[in-house]
């Protein structure tokens, strides 16, 4: 694996563990103003649960060198 | 009062006092459970409870905003491959300060108040991407050299002091 290749995997598994965990804590925060009396422990689980699914999406990814990552590319109306 | 009564009285409270608890005499009404230190409530207070339809219509709304956040969390896909999540984050680097932007104008108009302008951030031109590989190869070559420099310059100092000793 290149010195760039790990540099966006490393770029990659950041984004991702930003994203998981802020919709985590979101979901969270929703959960527990609406059905659990402004508890703590939604936003802790919410949390929890983005940072555990950003590890194992970090983890495959490292894993499994030889997998290519696409881009999604739009189709240029003629 | 006739001379019946008292007797009467004294041969309830003995009853009451010899009977356990949770026999015939704590299921009268007002008795004491000496259990739970607690009176008994025989009959519910309707009075207290919210009407069910308030409750009801309350419940539909949590439940709505909640079903709404889980929905957008899936129709976004941000708790699935991390492609998408560095997509939506890039998307959102673009969208969200010309909204903030627009919303400020909006709230500007609307109120007549005067945001003052920032001035802008002061660009550097140090790339902290492209200098950190070789800051950390720069910091673990040090490392690594690290022992042997210390040996020699102890020996030069151990040197240098023998000769000044002479």
């Amino acid at each position: 694996m290149s010195d760039s290749e790990l540099g966006r995997k490393w770029d990659r598994c950041l984004a991702d563990a930003v994203v998981k965990i802020g919709t985590g804590f979101g979901l969270g925060l929703v959960f527990s103003l609406t059905f659990f009396k402004r508890r703590m422990w939604p936003l802790a689980f919410g949390s929890g649960m983005g940072l555990g699914m950003a590890y194992s999406n970090c983890q495959h990814d490292f894993q499994a060198p030889y997998l290519l990552h696409g881009k999604y590319v739009k189709e240029q109306e003629q | 009062g006739s001379p019946e009564a008292p007797q009467l009285n004294t041969l309830l409270k003995l009853a009451l006092t010899i009977v356990p608890s949770q026999g015939l005499a704590g299921k009268l009404g007002g008795c004491r459970d000496s259990d739970s230190r607690r009176p008994l409530r025989l009959t519910r207070d309707y009075a207290s409870q919210r009407p069910l339809r308030r409750r009801n219509r309350k419940f539909l709304i949590k439940g709505s905003v909640a079903g709404g956040a889980v929905y957008l969390v899936y129709d976004q896909e941000l708790l699935g491959p991390s492609d998408k999540s560095q997509a939506v984050l890039q998307k959102a680097e673009e969208v969200v300060p010309t909204a903030v932007y627009q919303f400020s104008q909006y709230v500007c108009e609307q109120t007549g108040l005067k945001i003052p302008q920032l001035p802008a951030p002061p660009k550097f031109n140090f790339h902290i991407r492209e200098s950190w590989n070789s800051g950390i190869i720069t910091v673990m070559s040090a490392l690594s050299v690290a022992p042997s420099k210390a040996w020699e310059y102890s020996k030069e100092g151990w040197e240098y002091l023998k000769e000044r000793t002479k």
